[in-house]
């Protein structure tokens, strides 16, 4: 009995099936959506991010950060991503289609990251935190990026650039930390992640 | 441009049933879903044949204590 | 000329002449000891590395100062080595020695063309490696189950493709006059690994399709990678070695495929349901959610075939080291399937989602399902390989008690912290920081079981190192277990 080419025929279409339902349908259907023009303000919206902070999302992207944070607020009522603050309005397809690549993540050991430029607009705070989470954020399990940073001594004056650390977590007497381009470069990144305009389709939440 | 997209879909849908239902009768007509349960048994073989358990921990094999105690 | 014709032979059945006597099993099982055994001892290195990784991971998380001063040694770094070593390098390695195996021995063929099998075996731990070492140099993509960075991945298609290959042939030459249903999963999983990595690599890497799309194609590809590379990998293992062990047939041949065609039906379009709530289409969603609820056909189907196959016969499976791992992972099957059909459920996936009852489910599906019937089917297939005995029975319990008693409590343990994280993440009341610190015990818990893991696969790789090294004895010209000539009667009477 040769039965082969059924089995063929039939996991050749199962497969064809799903791929042709969820991608192909999908990629046909909003794959080529556009920014949104708001006529009032003659701007386009999203807006793409300036260099620094897309360095920055290379740097997100080497350390996985993803593993941890989500980037996408869920409509109201379901589940507590508005109430949290984590945004005001649910993050819709054309939010993301300037990203080449894009982190929505799974999974929330720490919470989401959709609007933390919003949330958290001082660069200082997130200097500090990346530098050790303990400094802003006591009991916190995300681990510490004391490799974004450059721990030297102080020869002269000491450089603006060092961080304002608290006497627990300060380095030694005569040493100073200062941020290597990839902190800044996360940093930017940070601060660059905000939905701070409306679109037609996900109109703000009424406060 | 919409209509051609649903058009193509419908199209490709159409062949897709009709595949299924080719391959449904071909498989039938060759008479491969008469005697299924017979195909069950072709993992057995005079070497190790049915009715037969073909493992054991090490040492305690057919001829083991336990298994001449539950006898 | 001629060397075009040998080809044609080597690869064509029908053009060949000397194919016409049906090997004996002993005969088979020789000819594919070399290539089987590259791939085991390949799996071997990897899992023990990845459950290195995951313990340092797992510690990570309750204690974010270990091991923090060094780059490659953060926690996002090191977890995506763990999921890639035990995904790529064990899980596909295992899986495909025991495919290899069984393919052979079902088509009733000695193994044509072993070259291209260790030339595949080569280029896909080279391409490994390379994957990994590249994730901890920070070349890795962050796209989850697809990190390895796009050196490695060409590496890893031209194995794939070489074993593909591989089977089809082997099918062409079978000598059986049937297609056992553990065929049928494994030419189904072999057609469709290449197919949804090649998707995924395309719409991914190579030509990144915009926006949320690429969530889709994600989450289409990872889900798929359990649901159409390891299930049926792992299923084709349980339809084969039940029956087998038990000397009894399936209890319903029928069901199982039944079974087949509802998996490849519905498995594939479940992947979605891990964008519940997410910026994708909503119908997209709800079609995923009503295949997740499908999904409890083939479930129960596959539940109600092993499961009776085993019924009455608990002595006989107790005292086979390979059952007692494969009806562990068949149980964990049933169990981990109906979870994952409940989860894509909106009021369980409200407080479920985003949480560590995720992360135990996947284990529950990788480790209780997949590894232990791995696991099982090393027991079965070693001893036929070398023709020798496993060395130490003690070794065997070790192993089945650790990785048993380990999975259950890090599946126990983390469902009920991730329950509770979702719950307070729901509830706007309760700072963050309050619901992290409330995982932290069951985070702990977690470690434990990983530890007690990596004693099992400690002992298994004991054991299979001293039984390669150790001298074949005079009685055990064959193994000596399923010859006897005395062996169990099925039922024992009473």
């Amino acid at each position: 009995m040769n039965n082969g080419p059924l089995i063929f025929l039939g996991i050749f279409f199962a497969l064809a099936f799903s791929w042709g339902g969820i991608i192909m349908t999908n990629h046909i259907t909003y794959g080529s959506l556009e920014p949104y023009f708001d006529e009032a303000t003659e701007e386009m919206f999203p807006k793409p991010i300036d260099g620094l902070a897309e360095r920055g999302r290379r740097v997100y992207a080497e350390l996985g950060c993803v593993y941890c944070h989500t980037q996408q607020v869920r409509r109201p009522g379901y589940g507590a991503d508005t109430d949290r603050g984590w945004g005001n309005r649910q993050s819709v397809a054309r939010d993301y289609i300037l990203q080449d690549r894009v982190f929505l993540g799974t999974m929330r050991t720490g919470p989401d990251l959709m609007t933390v430029g919003q949330r958290l607009p001082s660069p200082e705070w997130h200097y500090n935190h990346f530098y050790n989470p303990q400094i802003t954020s006591p009991g916190s399990i995300m681990p510490p990026y004391p490799f974004l940073f450059e721990k030297r001594r102080i020869v002269g004056e000491p450089s603006e650039r060092a961080l304002n650390l608290p006497p627990e977590f300060a380095p030694p007497e005569g040493y100073e930390i200062v941020p290597t381009p990839r902190a800044d470069a996360l940093v930017a990144y940070m601060l660059s992640l905000r939905m701070d305009y409306d679109l037609p389709e996900a109109p703000t939440a009424e406060q | 441009m919409e209509w051609l997209f649903y058009l193509i879909a419908f199209i490709v849908a159409l062949c897709i049933t009709f595949t299924g239902a080719w391959a449904l009768r071909w498989a039938v007509r060759q008479g491969q879903l008469s005697n299924l349960e017979e195909q069950s048994r072709s993992i057995f073989t005079e070497e190790e044949p049915e009715g037969r358990q073909s493992d054991f921990f090490p040492g305690r094999g057919g001829s083991s204590r336990r298994s001449r105690r539950q006898r | 000329m001629s060397s075009v014709s040998q080809f044609v032979a080597s690869v064509n059945p029908t053009a060949s002449a000397d194919v016409g006597v049906r090997a004996r099993l002993r005969e088979i099982d020789e000819s594919t000891r070399l290539p089987v055994l590259l791939f085991v001892g390949a799996a071997l290195f990897w899992l023990l590395g990845g459950t290195f990784f995951a313990l340092i991971a797992s510690i990570k998380l309750h204690h974010p100062d270990f091991l923090g001063e060094t780059e490659w040694l953060t926690f996002g770094i090191v977890r995506t080595v763990h999921l890639n070593t035990v995904i790529y390098g064990w899980a596909s390695n295992a899986g495909i020695a025991v495919a290899l195996w069984l393919m052979a021995r079902l088509c009733r063929t000695k193994l044509h063309h072993g070259g291209i099998l260790m030339v595949a075996m080569v280029f896909w731990n080279v391409g490994v490696l390379a994957g990994c070492l590249g994730i901890m140099a920070g070349d890795g993509l962050s796209i989850e189950w697809l990190e390895f960075p796009p050196y490695a991945t060409p590496l890893l298609f031209l194995a794939y493709a070489l074993t593909g290959v591989w089977c089809i042939i082997t099918f062409r030459f079978r000598q059986s006059e049937h297609t056992y249903v553990s065929q049928w999963f494994l030419l189904a999983a072999f057609f469709w690994f290449p197919w949804i990595y090649s998707v995924a690599q395309i719409m991914l890497v190579i030509e990144p399709a915009r926006g949320t799309i690429q969530a889709l194609v994600n989450w289409w590809f990872a889900h798929n990678v359990l649901g159409l590379w390891f299930t049926p990998i792992g299923l084709a293992a349980a339809y084969y070695f039940i029956p087998k062990v038990l000397g009894k047939p399936i209890h319903s041949y029928y069901l199982s495929i039944l079974g087949f065609w509802s998996l490849a039906l519905f498995y594939n379009w479940a992947g979605v349901h891990h964008l519940i709530g997410g910026p994708v289409p909503a119908w997209v969603i709800s079609a995923g959610t009503v295949a997740s609820v499908m999904m409890v056909i083939p479930v129960i189907v596959t539940a109600i075939n092993h499961h009776m196959t085993v019924v009455g016969s608990f002595a006989q499976v107790w005292r086979s080291p390979t059952l007692r791992f494969v009806v562990f992972g068949a149980m964990s099957y049933t169990l981990v399937s109906l979870q994952g059909s409940s989860m894509s459920l909106r009021t369980l996936n409200l407080h479920t989602h985003f949480t560590h009852y995720t992360v135990a489910h996947a284990h529950l599906g990788m480790y209780g399902f997949f590894t232990m019937i791995m696991f099982g089917s090393f027991y079965y297939i070693l001893p036929r390989l070398l023709q020798k005995e496993w060395p130490s029975s003690m070794l065997i319990s070790v192993h089945f008690w650790t990785a048993s008693l380990g999975i259950i409590l890090y599946f126990v343990g983390l469902s009920i912290g991730g329950l509770i994280q979702g719950m307070q993440m729901n509830n706007p009341d309760i700072p963050f920081l309050e619901v992290v610190a409330n995982t932290i015990p069951y985070l702990v818990s977690r470690s434990v079981a990983g530890i007690i893991i990596l004693v099992g696969h400690l002992a298994f790789t004991v054991s299979v190192v001293w039984m390669i090294l150790k001298p074949r004895s005079p009685q055990e010209t064959s193994p000596t277990l399923f010859r006897s000539p005395e062996a169990m009667p099925l039922r024992p009477s009473t």
